[in-house]
């Protein structure tokens, strides 16, 4: 039998996205210090559940880290004090016996919480759908070296893949800002000789970020140091400019 | 406007100002020469009139326009969070000049306001004497009027308050710079694996300059009194 530990959670309860929420306080009592994170949570859900209780609402689906469905806000911060880590790949070891964990929901104007842990990200999709996407030719698959891509941009684009969505950045950055997930959408595309097709793709999703009422980066680098997949602040450096280049071009055309 | 020209514009016109400030330090600087060589830098730059004015009037404009855009900023990034966090983040990463930007931004603006009355306009509009009693080598006690330089050196010399009000003021401008200057190359889209890590440094090489070069003048009529005053007129 592997060590186990005691925490008290402090976990945010909300029933629905009007009704005001409030912390309540549990007693995570002989949690096994192999478990995930999400799996602490699920044995509290089935105490809940055992005394006819409201178990606590979170999200998650694929628990290895690539789906970017899960994340809470564990003391302040996503995804918990791991580093490069999701919320589904941290486990218990990572907690001391007798920790008060208290645990919130991603905090922004732009994530409305749907109930308790859960809030609705839709608004990263719509950003995408703006512009986060490229023009492909049908048909059959094309030899593969009929477009040639450095390997320096394809490594960079690649890194920039890695984005899971899970919108952690915004909840890290002091402003709700989500312009690192914008800007690795930005280079995971653009860097390709496939993304350049449109060239009002970075205006068109910066318009509809601003829309959904994400705050302005201040260049504070929180998004960088919670990103569990571990996202260069030079994505949004590569953003910034290729907006400017955008507008330039834009202004020319008009 | 769109978020990022909003902050290419406050970034645009921050750079800007830094570059203000050192035109501002040279002048600055010829207070370290005297009453004569301060005087003439001064006399030098009203007789620029008509054509200052227009300078005065761009210069005026940067600061309204730094000032509008941050607060917007500032307002807009207030309101992306309606309920905050209960938790503090333990890993944090943030600088504590980032973090602190409106708040030394607004600092820095009263300071300006201090700084128009009883520099900027104190000469030209009040048309204030810079009276200033110095002890001769020889033993005499003389007064006379030293113009600005009088102004300023007994701004400096004869209240601690005003000096170490000064001092406070240059290191908050300093630190301001110090998170500014890079935030803005990073936000006109200036990254590169080698270079950015050296302009971060260099940023905050700027704000200790624009310290310690403004503060040291303050300090060194302060402290070494170098025209024997032994009190201010006004
Ligand atoms: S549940 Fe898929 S990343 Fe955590």
């Amino acid at each position: 039998m592997s060590k186990t530990i005691n925490l008290t959670l402090k976990v945010w309860r909300q029933a629905g996205a009007d009704t005001p929420g409030k912390l309540e306080t549990y007693n995570a009592t002989n949690i096994d210090v192999e478990m995930s994170f999400l799996e602490m949570l699920d044995v509290i859900n089935e105490e809940i559940a055992l005394d006819d209780g409201d178990p606590i609402a979170f999200d998650n689906d694929c628990r290895e880290g690539i789906c970017g469905t899960c994340g809470v806000v564990v003391n302040g911060s996503p995804h918990g004090p791991q580093k490069s880590t999701t919320l589904c790949q941290l486990h218990m070891r990572k907690f001391n016996d007798g920790d008060t964990l208290i645990i919130e929901p991603w905090r922004a104007k732009a994530f409305p919480v749907i109930k308790d842990l859960v809030v609705d990200r839709s608004a990263l999709d719509r950003i995408s759908q703006a512009g986060g996407y490229t023009g492909v030719k049908t048909g059959q698959a094309p030899e593969a070296h009929t477009i040639a891509v450095p390997k320096a941009d394809s490594d960079k684009a690649m890194d920039a893949a890695a984005c899971i969505g899970c919108g952690a950045c915004v909840a890290a950055c002091p402003n709700a800002s989500a312009m690192l997930y914008v800007g690795a959408k930005v280079s995971h595309l653009g860097l390709l000789p496939q993304g350049k097709l449109d060239c009002d793709r970075v205006i068109n999703m910066v318009n509809q970020m601003d829309a959904e009422g994400f705050g302005n980066c201040t260049n504070t680098y929180e998004c960088e140091a919670t990103c569990p997949k571990d996202i260069n602040v030079s994505n949004i450096a590569r953003m910034n400019r290729t907006h400017l280049v955008e507008k330039i071009i834009q202004r020319k055309n008009s | 406007m769109q978020s990022i020209c909003k902050k290419q514009l406050l970034g645009l016109t921050g750079l800007l100002l830094v570059g203000f400030l050192g035109g501002h330090l040279g002048g600055n600087l010829f207070l370290f020469g005297g009453a004569d060589s301060f005087n003439g830098y001064a006399q030098h730059l009203a007789n620029l009139r008509p054509g200052l004015l227009l300078i005065e009037g761009a210069l005026g404009l940067l600061f309204i326009t730094h000032i509008i855009t941050a607060l917007n900023v500032w307002f807009e990034n207030q309101a992306a969070r309606p309920i905050k966090y209960i938790a503090t983040n333990q890993n944090s990463e943030q600088s504590l000049a980032s973090k602190t930007m409106p708040y030394t931004g607004l600092f820095i603006l009263l300071y300006l306001i201090w700084h128009l009355f009883n520099y900027t306009y104190a000469f030209g509009i009040n048309h204030q004497p810079g009276l200033l009693t110095i002890k001769l080598p020889n033993g005499t006690v003389e007064t006379k009027d030293f113009g600005l330089y009088g102004i300023v050196y007994a701004s400096f010399k004869f209240s601690i308050l005003n000096t170490l009000f000064y001092v406070i003021a240059m290191c908050v401008i300093g630190f301001h710079i110090s998170h500014g200057f890079a935030s803005a190359l990073q936000t006109f889209g200036f990254s590169h694996k080698k270079y950015t890590p050296i302009v971060e440094k260099l940023s905050k090489l700027i704000g200790l300059i624009v310290a310690v070069a403004f503060s040291s003048i303050a300090l060194y009529i302060l402290i070494f009194n170098p025209i024997n005053a032994i009190s201010g007129g006004n």
